[in-house]
């Protein structure tokens, strides 16, 4: 009997195991047809191979009854009436980034009765995107940022134009893309395309709305309307690209950009509805950390401004990466790896050291915060930042690891996520007398090579 | 003596000990933007001086108030500083 009732609890186990794997391919199925549907669908609102032309947007004389209805809400405000929102079916905007900011501008723009949007990326669904990238879900990771999101305000708002453009915006495109549209939002993540954006909304006389997240604080700020300042007259010169942080590395709160967004969202609302900005010549200082916000007055359009000023010399769009030194930083970093590789050892070797247990010692110099999500079992942590002023006991650490392992002297090795910074930080110690070594590639090179479920991205 | 706040926000406050806000006592040697800035670089920056200094002013991409106003407004480099002023460094971001 027992026999009998034990084979058949593994009978039981086995299927539902099975019926477990068909739901899990059916699902996967249903899936991938749904986005190969959606693809097709929507085919018509997709514009790619540099054909941008669209039809005009058709101006209604009225609000249908339906709109009226879905609007009702926020046309009963004494200072946004049925007149406002039919500025806003008569409008459209162009949001370009369907990232952090993005989310969430595109969002309640989509929400808000807009006639028509465009969205403008060229980056895909990834599984660290979704804690800020709202707009997008589990179901879309390896999907097409700018589908996920026309799929989504489809969704939402059925009667809103949603075009999207699945490539990076480039000083080819950029003008053709935003001829079209009346407002430009800039949701991007890095300061070419802020540059780039900023030139062609100068050259194409259109307003634009600008903003930035990192850590736990953003800024905002409405550029070239009625006559108000650019990015440029603001920030005539880049920074020098190694003061640029970005959100892979110090990190990002995912609320923090969703509130930038929706301040976005706000004023491309406001100025469609033809109320007036509240943020030209002003820059909005968010600090979510202290709960801070700044309003502060700026000057104003700069007459010698190099695109938007009496003689511009930019009247054409330039090369983005060259005038923001990126590709000067990319080629510092190659010389650097190149030079120095007797000081620098790939992470096989450190790998083999590791494994045959061979004294030394491993210094992580990534920020404290980094350290804490993910390390390496023998590591100690000291920033780079502090490495200067622990030069006195990273040399007793070695004194006492040399006699533990009855040695003259033990190796030191440095690490961090990508092996710049810990490159970077070999001459702090050589200047304090301490040799040391630092692993090709960081971490990251360490999970591809070595350990693939170490948990760094 | 003339006592001020420095403001630090967008990663500007890592280079000076982490502190978000402080406030300080000035020598009589420092009167205007330009010698504050200098007097920064000499006594408070911790680290890395050429992410907070270019050719002795600030480096491109640094926002700078004064009392909460783009310095550009109020003389720049030439600003003489008064008791209570609110000196404010803040990094432009580019994340999102």
């Amino acid at each position: 009997m027992s026999n009998e009732l034990n084979n058949l609890l593994e009978e039981n186990k086995n299927l539902k195991r099975k019926i477990r794997e068909l739901e899990e391919q059916l699902n996967n199925q249903t899936v991938a047809q749904k986005i190969k549907k959606e693809e097709k669908v929507s085919n018509k609102y997709v514009l790619e191979n540099s054909n941008y032309d669209i039809p005009e947007l058709v101006k209604k004389e009225e609000l249908s009854n339906d709109e009226k209805i879905r609007y009702s809400r926020q046309m009963l405000m004494r200072n946004f009436d049925a007149d406002c929102q039919l500025k806003l079916a008569n409008s459209s905007v162009l949001i370009v980034g369907a990232g952090g900011l993005g989310s969430t501008a595109i969002l309640y723009l989509g929400s808000a009765g807009f006639g028509r949007i465009g969205i403008v990326d060229d980056d895909v669904v990834e599984g660290t995107n979704l804690h800020r990238q709202v707009i997008h879900d589990e179901t879309k990771i390896g999907m097409s940022k700018a589908l996920s999101a026309q799929e989504t305000i489809k969704r939402l708002n059925s009667k809103c134009e949603c075009y999207v453009y699945k490539e990076l915006l480039t000083r080819e495109n950029a003008i053709s893309i935003m001829k079209p549209y009346d407002i430009v939002i800039d949701a991007t993540d890095n300061v070419c395309a802020t540059y780039l954006i900023n030139d062609a909304c100068v050259l194409s006389k259109k307003v634009l709305i600008q903003a930035s997240a990192l850590r736990m604080e953003g800024q905002l700020s409405v550029f070239n309307y009625k006559n108000g300042p650019c990015y440029r007259c603001l920030n005539p010169v880049p920074p020098p690209a190694e003061a640029i942080g970005k959100c892979n590395v110090n990190g990002v709160l995912g609320v923090v950009p969703g509130i930038m967004g929706c301040f976005q969202a706000l004023e491309a609302i406001k100025i469609a509805a033809g109320l007036e900005a509240s943020y030209s010549q002003k820059l909005l200082i968010f600090d979510g950390e202290i709960g801070k916000i700044r309003i502060v007055k700026t000057r104003p359009k700069q007459e010698n401004c190099s695109v938007c000023g009496k003689n511009p010399t930019v009247t054409s769009l330039i090369d983005y990466e060259d005038f923001c030194h990126m590709k000067k930083c990319e080629i510092k970093t190659d010389i650097t790896s190149n030079n120095s590789n007797n000081n620098r050892i790939t992470c096989e070797e450190y790998n083999d050291i590791m494994k045959a247990n061979k004294p030394h010692i491993l210094i992580d110099v990534r920020p404290n915060e980094a350290f804490k999500m993910s390390s390496l079992p023998n590591a100690i942590n000291i920033p780079k930042l502090e490495l200067a002023n622990n030069a006195e006991k990273i040399k007793e650490l070695m004194k006492k690891k040399a006699e533990e392992a009855n040695e003259k002297k033990v190796p030191l090795y440095l690490l961090c996520r990508s092996g710049v910074t810990s490159t970077n930080s070999i001459p702090i110690l050589k200047e304090h007398g301490i040799d040391c070594k630092d692993i090709i590639g960081g971490l990251l090179e360490w999970k591809a090579k070595i350990d693939p479920n170490f948990p760094i991205v | 003596m003339v006592k001020i706040t420095l403001a630090f926000g967008g990663g500007m406050e890592i280079l000076f000990n982490n502190t978000k806000e402080r406030e300080i006592e000035l020598p009589d040697n420092v009167v205007n933007m330009k010698d504050l800035i200098a007097y920064m670089k000499d006594n408070l920056l911790q680290e890395r001086p050429e992410l907070f200094v270019l050719n002795d002013t600030v480096r491109p991409g640094i926002i700078v108030l004064i009392n909460n106003c783009d310095w550009e407004i109020e003389g720049n480099l030439e600003y003489q500083l008064e008791n209570g002023d609110e000196i404010t460094f803040i990094s432009t971001l580019h994340g999102g």
